[in-house]
């Protein structure tokens, strides 16, 4: 027991010193926080407010243009041509002319000028507004009053019900792409992280001294520990990080209307909405999400998946040559993959066979299940789930363990598969 | 528990330190090892020899314990063979090497703390044989900073820091100069005088010569040869005396057949019903200026090379 705290230990001390682990640790956070919320400063704060100076010949529009998302109007009364010489001097960035002539049955003829090219989120804006109010006129042409519009326009909502509380589909879509997407990735990193060091043993050739004074079960388990560990202590560290940044992001984005209008035109302009949107949605509806079930299945899922997976890369890692096989990896990380594709269809339609199936089988579970959990599945399901996990580790950790103790001491070149099945049988 | 042949063994080898009986290892349809027997005896340095492929390294796994033997028994100190025998076994095996990252004092004191030592021990014992070894200067040196003959040095302190009984090398000269070859081979010698049992395994013959008193010669899974190295040589001598002479060549009757003809030396066979002293006999009636008389012995790389190519 004492040895393979011993190797924990090494394990973890030598990588967690590392530049790159300091690096990413500290550095990754920033860039996430940066993608999502630098994007959405910029578009609050970047852009210089637009002044359009509108001449409305038809006074269809007059009064009904609303200054909004960096974008004022000023009406004007001035020939075109005029304004098209002296709208800079006049404080504008441009001019916008409605004809006389202009009716909503044949809306032809507005035009724009300005020496400036017209930016995109300004043209949707004008765009949007100006369509707004020739629709209502059209209504209105049929006796449809504002007021009989707005009504007509009223989205149907539903309440949700899921068993004896209420239910939100978009949360629970939120968080289970999260839950799945954050499971895939450690999956992976850590997992090949493992391989790595096995193959570094390879490599470096001290395999040998190593399995001469502790069993290779206790020398592969050690490694797997040890990474768990680094990945654990990242984890906190992204935790406080993150915790940090969403309350910074809180405080910078006031009342939610701000947001909503923030999020259309983000969308629009194709930036990342998804990030903001789920912050939000995260924020909104979180009390009525299943959270203990949730936090508690990501961190089962996480740890047996992980313990299970990371047998196998070791075990791939023991088999490989002096260099990395891609056809070896993939034998690992084609199931991650799988899983990931497979959550999504379990956050569609959660209850299908195929969904229930992939969160019940253990390659696929550690992934599948954690995405489901926001839609609570059966607690029979779970339990089962769970079960069949750790029966699935244990196996995995057993397989991987015989190919271990053969394959480490091989080097130079690569096992084939045929011979990783001999090894089991040694 | 034991059968008596077993019984009788133990008793006959209280002197032996190691023993191996009628061991047998397959790997999948190969068959390693095919009832190897041997013994070490304690504090003595023993020659583990053999082509390529013969089983000594799977020998040496088994006793390290980095394999279990599928048939026979091993012995350790009078024990049988446990796990926990492993940590009072230093082993350098042949394909060797180090962490690179690791600062030298750091690699050794894990690597002694693997074998059982507390990390307050390893880092002393470590201090103290960096300092016999004069290598104080590399402690925090990164491994991969050092030159392979300095890493040679490393390594073999690694395999012996935590005193242990049995130290097993395998080729631990391979890539080492001259002089730290010397100090290393001085340094098997202390180690044996202070009561470590010492197994070598190397192609190099003139150093088994030289340093082991017994040694085993394994072919194709199967123990050869078995004993002193002076017994051995005894056994498969020719018969055959190499003289130095001073002026003329020397004519020797048909019974004394010259083998080979040197620079003022010849080799001359002598048959079984002939000793030494005859042949010195009949070199001083001729007047013969004998200035050296040795008999030959073969080497034991002509040994090697023959029982080999014999099993072919």
């Amino acid at each position: 027991m004492n040895k393979i705290l011993t190797i924990i230990r090494r394990e973890y001390i030598t990588r967690a010193r590392s530049r790159v682990f300091i690096i990413v640790t500290f550095l990754m956070p920033v860039i996430i926080a940066a993608f999502t919320v630098v994007p959405f400063l910029i578009i609050r704060y970047g852009s210089d407010t637009e002044k359009i100076a509108v001449i409305d010949q038809s006074k269809m529009f007059t009064g009904k243009l609303k200054n909004q998302d960096n974008v004022e109007f000023g009406f004007y009364d001035a020939p075109f041509d005029s304004m098209k010489r002296h709208y800079a001097e006049k404080g504008f960035t441009g001019v916008l002319f409605v004809p006389a002539d202009f009716s909503p049955d044949k809306p032809e003829g507005i035009k724009y000028f300005s020496n400036d090219q017209l930016g995109l989120g300004t043209e949707d804006n004008i765009s949007g507004q100006l369509t707004e109010v020739v629709t209502r006129l059209r209504l209105e042409k049929v006796n449809v009053t504002p007021e009989v519009i707005d009504q007509l326009s009223k989205p149907v909502h539903f309440e949700t019900i899921v068993g004896s509380k209420e239910g939100n589909t978009g949360a629970a879509a939120a968080v289970g792409y999260f839950a799945g997407f954050l499971l895939y990735l450690l999956l992976i990193f850590y997992g090949m992280q493992v391989m790595r060091g096995v193959m570094e043993e390879k490599t470096n050739r001290i395999a040998e001294v190593i399995v001469s004074s502790v069993k290779p079960f206790q020398m592969m388990f050690g490694k797997i520990i040890g990474i768990a560990l680094l990945g654990l202590t990242q984890f906190a560290v992204w935790i406080i990080m993150g915790i940090a940044a969403v309350t910074l992001l809180q405080g910078m984005v006031g009342d939610t209307s701000g947001i909503q209008d923030q999020m259309k035109t983000m969308q629009e302009m194709n930036t990342q909405p998804g990030m903001v949107q789920m912050v939000n949605t995260l924020n909104e509806s979180l009390n009525t999400l299943p959270v203990g079930l949730i936090v508690f299945g990501v961190v089962f899922y996480f740890l047996f998946g992980y313990l299970m997976y990371s047998s196998l890369f070791a075990a791939i890692g023991a088999a490989s040559g002096d260099e990395a096989d891609q056809s070896l990896t993939f034998i690992a990380t084609m199931p991650i993959i799988i899983s990931f594709f497979l959550s999504f269809n379990a956050m569609n339609a959660p209850n299908s066979s195929l969904s229930v199936f992939s969160s019940l089988f253990p390659l696929t579970s550690p992934i599948v299940m954690p995405a489901r959990l926001a839609y609570e599945p059966p607690p029979s399901q779970i339990i089962l789930s769970m079960i069949f996990l750790i029966a699935g580790f244990l196996f995995m950790v057993w397989l991987a363990g015989k190919i271990y103790r053969t394959g480490i001491l091989m080097y130079g070149k690569k096992g084939s598969l045929k011979e990783m099945v001999k090894w089991i049988r040694y | 528990m034991f059968s008596s042949l077993t019984f009788a063994l133990l008793i006959f080898s209280s002197m032996s330190f190691l023993q191996l009986q009628n061991v047998v290892k397959n790997f999948a349809s190969t068959r390693a090892l095919d009832g190897v027997s041997f013994e070490v005896e304690k504090q003595s340095i023993f020659g583990m020899l053999g082509p390529n492929g013969a089983g000594k390294t799977t020998s040496i796994r088994i006793i390290t314990t980095i394999f279990k033997q599928d048939e026979g028994d091993v012995f350790f100190n009078g024990e049988k063979l446990r796990e926990s025998h492993a940590e009072q076994m230093g082993y350098m095996p042949e394909e060797r090497g180090l962490y690179k990252k690791m600062k030298v004092w750091e690699q050794l004191v894990y690597l002694a703390q693997l074998k059982g030592l507390s990390h307050a021990d390893a880092k002393k014992k470590v201090f103290d044989w960096m300092e016999k070894f004069e290598i104080k200067d590399w402690w925090n040196k990164k491994v991969i900073d050092l030159s392979k003959g300095m890493s040679q040095k490393v390594q073999f302190i690694a395999t012996i820091v935590h005193d242990p009984k049995l130290i097993i090398l395998d080729e631990p000269f391979s890539g080492l100069d001259p002089l730290n070859s010397k100090l290393i081979e001085d340094e098997i010698q202390n180690l044996r005088a202070k009561g470590a049992t010492i197994i070598f395994s190397t192609h190099r013959m003139e150093q088994v010569e030289e340093i082991c008193e017994n040694i085993i010669l394994i072919n194709k899974g199967k123990v050869i040869l078995n004993g002193k190295v002076g017994d051995i040589k005894q056994q498969f001598k020719k018969h055959e005396y190499s003289f130095h002479y001073a002026g003329a060549l020397p004519q020797l009757p048909d019974r004394f057949p010259v083998t080979r003809k040197l620079d003022h030396e010849l080799v001359v066979k002598v048959d079984a019903n002939s000793t030494g002293n005859d042949l010195l006999r009949e070199l001083i009636n001729q007047r013969v200026e004998v200035m050296a008389f040795n008999e030959v012995l073969p080497s034991l790389n002509e040994i090697f090379i023959e029982q080999v190519e014999a099993v072919k």
